[in-house]
């Protein structure tokens, strides 16, 4: 494991690097990124939305139908495949946790072919995972971490736990001003609320500790981490870890395609930008060409909005609450399946190309897992990039 | 004592943070009072609290308006 001055990250009794990638869908966490991440003893996520689009046989099937339950079945196949072959490269170091979204309409699917497959941990955002704990009953050796904002939700989800007797094992404290993709905030104006500064949520988080009268929950923040000495800062303020996504992303372990990483890893903090996701949540990415055009007809797009099944033209179904199917016209009008899948393949023109809002680590340079890892632990960059 | 429907208005008045005229029998809590996910959760949770009940999570998806959380209480109050 690489050696380093900070306290590990305990989950279930195991020590990891306090070092976390998060779950980036569709297909840019897979197996590759979180097997590489676990394999240096931090924590491996994999997102498990729609893995199809690693898997060519998969693809092939899913071509020959429009039916959601075989659409459905091959994800699951496509992630049980995804867990194993992370799991085989980390070789039991780390851990290999798999996120999913709460907003996916077969949530419930995924956390069981997670828990089945194997994964270490189930990861839950885009939503309160009230219900999770029911989900993993079966399991318990899954470790559960629920993905929230602010002391207030974090609040809800421990009494609402705390009722059925189980507590997360962990809690990824996520910055919606700060971070890529879905964000923990109701509105775009709202993510840069000061209730979700870190420093004030970890706070808050151990007073609620105290009240409640349990022990202290490893605490891992995410969004914005981009040096060793915001590594440090945080470690000292009472995180228990630190979550990266975006640097991770543009590894060379990472699951997307070349094009996909040059794009992020391209881009300035001026082209990076919100807007409302179908999902109901902002959302933060590269304004890329299509994501440009799409911004410049929202306003008509969102005029037209009308709920119509046959807007979903892939029939995956994959939101349960979609803006685009169901015509809510205050949030997003587009497909973000189609739009995501392209981004994985490297599509620049056509795809949507999530991204937190601050610049990487190494610039624009693409290196692998252990140097990132490596510098985020101990400061030292690796030779060739500027310090 | 204020009736049920009274203290579940009330309630929700003071979760939501709107006036007391404005909560109708028939107002949905997020298409017309304005709450968020977040804010029905905590919401089930104060009428859990004022009515000493508990309110499992599949039953609380599925209180969306004011009178839903009346009925639900109306009928589960002292089980």
């Amino acid at each position: 494991m690489l050696a380093h001055q900070f306290k590990p990250l305990i989950i279930k009794g195991k020590a990891l690097l306090p070092i976390v990638q998060g779950g980036m869908g569709v297909g840019v966490s897979a197996h590759r990124l979180a097997g590489a991440v676990a394999s240096e003893g931090g924590v491996g996520t994999i997102a498990s939305v729609d893995l199809r689009h690693h898997h060519p046989d998969l693809l092939a099937q899913s071509e020959a139908t429009k039916d959601q339950a075989t659409l459905d079945a091959l994800n699951l196949t496509a992630l049980d495949r995804e867990i194993r072959m992370a799991k085989d490269t980390a070789q039991g170091r780390g851990m290999v946790a798999v996120n999913v979204m709460k907003a996916v309409d077969i949530h419930a699917q995924y956390v069981r072919q997670a828990c089945e497959s194997g994964a270490d941990a189930i990861v839950m955002g885009a939503g309160l995972p009230l219900d999770l704990p029911e989900m993993t009953a079966d399991h318990p050796n899954v470790a559960l971490i629920p993905i929230l904002s602010d002391s207030r939700g974090i609040n809800v989800v421990l009494k609402r736990w705390m009722k059925k007797g189980k507590l997360p094992d962990a809690i990824v404290i996520e910055h919606p001003a700060h971070a890529g993709g879905h964000l923990g905030a109701a509105t775009i104006e709202g993510v840069h609320d000061e209730k979700f500064e870190f420093e004030r949520v970890l706070a808050e988080t151990h007073e609620l500790f105290a009240k409640l009268e349990i022990d202290p929950i490893p605490l891992i923040v995410a969004g914005g981490i981009n040096s060793h000495a915001k590594v440090a800062h945080l470690l000292g303020c009472g995180a228990n870890a630190v979550q990266l996504g975006t640097a991770f992303a543009v590894t060379e372990e990472g699951d997307a395609h070349i094009n996909f990483k040059h794009v992020l890893a391209g881009a300035q903090k001026a082209d990076v930008v919100e807007f409302m996701s179908v999902a109901g949540l902002p959302a933060r990415a590269v304004k890329t060409p299509w994501l440009a055009k799409y911004l410049k007809m929202e306003a008509k797009a969102q005029a037209n909005a009308k709920a119509d099944p046959r807007r979903c033209t892939q029939s995956l179904n994959c939101l349960s609450v979609c803006g685009f199917r169901d015509g809510l016209a205050k949030i997003g009008q587009f497909c973000i399946d189609l739009k995501l899948a392209a981004a994985v393949r490297g599509e620049v023109n056509q795809g949507l190309f999530f991204r937190g809002s601050e610049n990487l680590p190494f610039g624009s340079a693409i290196r692998p897992v252990r140097e990132l890892m490596g510098y985020l632990l101990t400061g030292h960059k690796p030779l060739g990039l500027p310090a | 004592m204020e009736n049920i429907e009274q203290r579940v208005k009330k309630i929700v008045a003071e979760q939501l943070g709107v006036p007391e005229t404005d909560v109708k029998n028939e107002s949905s809590f997020v298409n017309d009072l304005g709450a968020d996910s977040l804010d029905t959760v905590e919401l089930v949770m104060a009428l859990e609290e004022e009515f000493e009940c508990e309110i499992p999570d599949e039953d609380a998806e599925k209180i969306t308006t004011v009178q839903q959380a009346i009925d639900y209480v109306s009928a589960n109050l002292g089980k």
